[in-house]
């Protein structure tokens, strides 16, 4: 899945309009290295939890050991919640989808009008 | 059924399945945070009208549990093997698949957790942390390898690298490499006084790494050459078996600013490392400088397997000085088939000649520095200290460098272009004077660029003085290099002339 499946598209930049003041390349970059993160964490602790069927066999004090430090571990992992950094980015890139929309409308009418039209 | 107490039971078959079955994700999760927090960082420093910022200390947390949890996993490797370690009676039919063994017995495991296993030494065989940098100054980490290291895999040295500080992350790091016969100390005090530079020229956050090799350090003199048959294979296999750590490296931080300094044999060392290494991205790059390297002249397009890094991009820029009256690389050459050594051929020699044009191709930066200084028979050393003015200069170079150019190095080519000639020693009395020394010091800690016209003022007031005896004057005009590849070619002897020419123009610098 891409980080930004769902999200407007990115608009073009009117001839005649400024650009809004958002990094889109940026911002699909740091997306696509989120997504990629969240993506590997969560295949990470499913290769994890399927590989126990290993470990069946193994007791005593350092299985103990083992189990409490992935346990710690793996809680820091969900409590990170990468997926809300994402959100984030998401609607940051949708306002300023929005935004330029508007701008490229906005210098369009001025075009058409000569700054005229009526408000 | 639960062991007794104090007792531990697993199948060391199964535990190292589980090793196995978990190896390829948990390098994938590692290679998806590589430079991501610069990434991230910015990302956040440019324009914030719409938000997004992203909270970059939730991608360390991840990042620090991700190494934990990887290092739990090749942890269970080492349980399996202690297990198997672990002495034991068997009936005759032979010990069972599940063992059982006392906690005790598997506690040569070691902790579970990462920091705590680096924290308590279990890599302490690998890593001396010889200046740690909690007063500021320039850390110094000694890497032993006098016994190479067998069995760590590329994402065990990943993360034991990573969890050292030895990736780039925080400044440059600076791998020094010591050549045939130096003790540890040695090789440490070179660091050390690499360190020392990178203060000076207020680097922050650097790491000089020393590669502490079996290098046959107390196996007698120059003239045991049996002794350094024994040494030079043992610098082949010693890089050889360091390219994981270069792999290690460049998985963790592809963009890190890395230096790196050979003496000698251990040219060998670094250059068959830095070949063999793998780097995903294709963007891990070092600055190399080869003092006097011991290895073939031809090695670097004769034997592109182990040597082929020297015409390739990830030796981004290399210098290497040459002396044709080395007298250590005399005895190298000594021996019976033994190739040129690279580091006392002529600058026009055959083998530099093929360095030069392949690495012109590429369109890489490349210099020779052709002296003939006394410093060490003519061998020079590895540490930029003690009297070493040409190596001390060319370290203050690299670490320039960093910065994107280097004012000294100019300063540096225009009295090896404008003193030196066919055994004339001139540009190398100059460039070790302890006031040149001194200048250039007090320039690089000022941030201020050395110029030709102080060092002019200094070679006549302080260097030959005019009360002993005739003043050596500069020789023609020195011409600015051109193109991509920068020799400081054998000059004839300085004649009089009324001032020195200009400085040179600075070397244009290729991209890619």
């Amino acid at each position: 899945m891409g980080w930004r499946d769902g999200c407007a598209p990115r608009p073009p930049v009117a001839e005649s309009a400024e650009p809004v003041d958002f990094d889109f390349s940026g911002a699909d970059l740091v997306g696509q290295r989120l997504q990629a993160l969240l993506d590997h964490v969560t295949s990470g602790l499913s290769a994890r939890a399927a590989a126990q069927v290993h470990l069946t066999d193994w007791s005593g004090g350092h299985r103990r050991e083992y189990d409490d430090h992935r346990r710690t571990q793996e809680g820091i992992l969900s409590g990170a919640d990468v997926g809300a950094e994402i959100a984030r980015l998401r609607a940051a890139w949708d306002e300023a989808a929005a935004a330029q929309v508007r701008a490229n409308r906005d210098a369009a009418d001025l075009v058409t009008t000569g700054g005229n039209a009526p408000r | 059924m639960s062991p007794p107490a104090g007792a531990t039971a697993a199948d060391p078959e199964k535990l190292d399945v589980y090793v196995g079955a978990m190896e390829g994700s948990d390098q994938a999760l590692n290679d998806a945070l590589a430079g991501l927090p610069d990434v991230l960082r910015s990302w956040n420093a440019g324009p914030a009208t719409f938000g997004g910022r992203i909270d970059v200390d939730k991608v360390l947390a991840v990042d620090g549990a991700v190494d934990e949890l990887s290092y739990l996993d090749l942890w269970v490797g080492r349980v399996a093997d202690a297990f198997r370690d672990a002495d034991r009676i068997c009936s005759s039919d032979g010990c069972p698949a599940v063992l059982l063994a006392s906690d005790f017995q598997i506690d040569a495991a070691g902790p579970p957790s990462l920091a705590q296993a680096v924290a308590e030494g279990e890599y302490g065989h690998l890593f001396v942390v010889e200046r740690d940098g909690s007063d500021g100054r320039t850390r110094v980490v000694r890497l032993t390898v006098d016994t190479l290291p067998e069995g760590m895999t590329e994402l065990e040295w990943q993360l034991v690298v990573e969890e050292m500080g030895l990736t780039g992350a925080d400044g440059p790091l600076h791998t020094v490499v010591h050549g045939w016969g130096s003790t540890s100390d040695g090789a440490t005090g070179a660091g050390l006084a690499t360190a020392d530079l990178y203060d000076q020229q207020g680097v922050e956050g650097a790491t000089v790494l020393v590669v502490d090799w079996d290098a046959g350090d107390g196996a007698g003199g120059l003239g045991t050459p049996w002794d350094f048959d024994d040494a030079e294979e043992s610098a082949q296999a010693t890089g050889d078996a360091l390219a994981p750590l270069f792999t290690a490296i460049a998985r963790s931080n592809p963009d890190a600013d890395v230096n790196v300094t050979a003496h000698s044999l251990g040219n060998h060392v670094a250059s068959r490392a830095l070949s063999q290494m793998e780097d995903p991205s294709s963007r891990f790059s070092v600055s190399y400088l080869m003092v006097q390297p011991a290895i073939p002249a031809g090695a670097a397009t004769d034997d592109t397997e182990h040597y082929g890094a020297l015409v390739g991009r990830r030796v981004r820029d290399l210098t290497i000085t040459v002396n044709t009256g080395d007298d250590a690389l005399f005895w190298y050459e000594a021996r019976p088939f033994t190739p040129e050594a690279l580091g006392d051929e002529a600058a026009d020699g055959p083998g530099l000649t093929a360095l030069l044009e392949w690495r012109a191709a590429a369109g890489l930066d490349t210099q020779v520095v052709d002296h003939n200084s006394d410093a060490g028979g003519g061998h020079l050393g590895l540490s930029p200290d003690g009297g070493q003015g040409l190596v001390r200069s060319l370290t203050q170079e690299q670490i320039d460098q960093l910065g994107g150019s280097s004012p000294q190095a100019e300063v540096r080519r225009w009295i090896y272009s404008t003193y030196s000639g066919p055994d004339s020693q001139i540009a190398d009395v100059i460039v070790d004077h302890p006031a040149v020394e001194a200048y250039f010091a007090r320039q690089q800690e000022a941030g201020v660029a050395p110029t030709v016209a102080d060092v002019e003022r200094i070679i006549r007031t302080e260097v030959f003085p005019p009360a002993t005896g005739p003043t050596p004057t500069p020789g023609p005009t020195p011409s600015p290099p051109t193109g991509t590849t920068s020799t400081t070619t054998t000059m004839p002897p300085p004649v009089p002339a009324p001032s020195p020419g200009p400085a040179p123009t600075p070397v244009p610098t290729p991209t890619g």
